[in-house]
């Protein structure tokens, strides 16, 4: 329990130097024309952006959107990226700048009562029964109560700031450095810290039965 | 401030931030701390259900058809662009060189046929003589070839009609 968990599992991969030397050769390939090149990087990562998208976004059909629309503005802009940060670092900045973007339009397609809404609900979603089956009642094993506290996190992240949901998403999901994160999302590391302290406190206050219940069925 | 402090650096210490030496620290006060260790216990939980919920995201895409749709945007887009101009390229006509050939024939024949018509419609007097003129002949069809001409029809000096023919040199259609 004390010993410090390293960067989120899928963060190996890419915070490899070789990796990261991989990248760049493909990203160069792609700017001489080798469309090969392009699909490698999209088969490397398209999953992990997807996922974030999906962390940022309220759907998958939105995240597979942004996805899609990240990937096209890669392939645009690929003459413009200068292998000056990693290729990831860039590709996630884009997926969040698109992913932020998307739920911006449509937020403003809907009525402005929504936001206000969802504010009165985040205290209740721990208890939303339709959202979220009881722990207790539902007599689940474990894999069940990780799906249900998948479904809480869920509902949780969609709950909080854009700019809380972006560095906690791109923490516990990409595993990424706070360094890696101020790079992606282009402002301070202790604005990182912080955003994430606080993203975390709440996600904490959001899912608190759901944790002790994981707790105690683990125990 | 302090608490701030704390949290900070618990937070560090549990996403791998610390140098040795804080995170050796930040152990050793763990271990008087259950507050602390609840509290990573805690972001630890958020984190394993976040990787776990993000993987059945992902396994959920089709990626082809995902690839797919990118691709159809960029050529799209690619067709929206404006198109280059791009110079004229010279290329080979498939059987180009036959052409001119046929066309000098023709040609010949075009020529040949105005000065036969010519000296048909010639005055019979003014003809050379030993050379039989059939007078009144009717130009009805003449075939330029590959060749830009003109038939004109023009007064003769006893009031006659003669057919002149006019062939240009430079051939129709030919770079």
């Amino acid at each position: 329990m004390n010993q410090p968990p390293s960067n989120a599992s899928k963060s190996e991969e890419p915070n490899a130097g070789s990796s990261i030397k991989g990248d760049h050769e493909l990203v160069q390939r792609v700017q001489a024309g080798d469309q090969t090149a392009f699909r490698e990087l999209y088969d490397k990562y398209h999953r992990r952006a997807f996922a974030v998208a999906v962390g940022v976004v309220k759907n998958q059909d939105d995240a597979l959107d942004a996805v899609q629309e990240a990937f096209v503005k890669v392939h645009k802009n690929i003459d413009k990226f200068q292998g000056t940060s990693s290729f990831y670092t860039w590709l996630y900045r884009i997926v969040m700048n698109v992913s932020i973007d998307h739920i911006r339009r449509k937020s403003r397609r809907k009525s402005l009562d929504f936001d206000e809404r969802a504010l009165h609900e985040e205290s209740e979603v721990a208890g939303d029964g339709a959202l979220v089956p009881s722990v207790t009642d539902a007599n689940p094993g474990k894999a069940a109560l990780r799906r249900e506290l998948g479904g809480a996190i869920q509902a949780a992240l969609q709950q909080l700031p854009e700019h809380h949901r972006a560095v906690i998403v791109l923490r516990e999901i990409e595993g990424m450095s706070y360094e890696e994160m101020a790079e992606a999302l282009e402002v301070p590391k202790g604005t990182i810290m912080s955003r994430l302290f606080h993203a975390r406190k709440k996600m904490q206050a959001a899912l608190a039965p759901y944790l002790s219940g994981v707790e105690a069925s683990e125990d | 401030m302090e608490s701030a402090k704390t949290d900070e650096k618990l937070q560090m210490f549990f996403d791998g931030e610390l140098t040795p030496e804080e995170e050796a620290a930040m152990r050793r006060d763990l271990e008087r701390s259950s507050e602390g260790k609840a509290q990573i216990r805690e972001w630890e939980q958020i984190r394993e259900a976040m990787q776990s919920v993000s993987t059945e995201w992902a396994g959920a895409i089709d990626s082809d058809a995902l690839f797919a749709r990118i691709e159809a945007e960029l050529g799209a887009s690619a067709v929206e662009e404006p198109v280059q101009q791009t110079p004229p390229v010279l290329r080979v006509v498939p059987g180009g060189r036959e052409r001119r050939v046929w066309g000098a024939v023709a040609t010949g024949f075009a020529a040949a046929a105005a000065i036969f018509l010519a000296v048909m419609a010639w005055p019979a007097e003014q003809a050379p003589p030993g050379v039989g003129m059939a007078r009144g002949s009717e130009v009805l069809e003449v075939d330029f070839g590959a060749n830009a001409g003109t038939i004109f029809n023009v007064e003769g000096g006893a009031g006659e009609s003669l057919a002149v023919i006019w062939i240009d040199d430079q051939e129709v259609g030919m770079p």
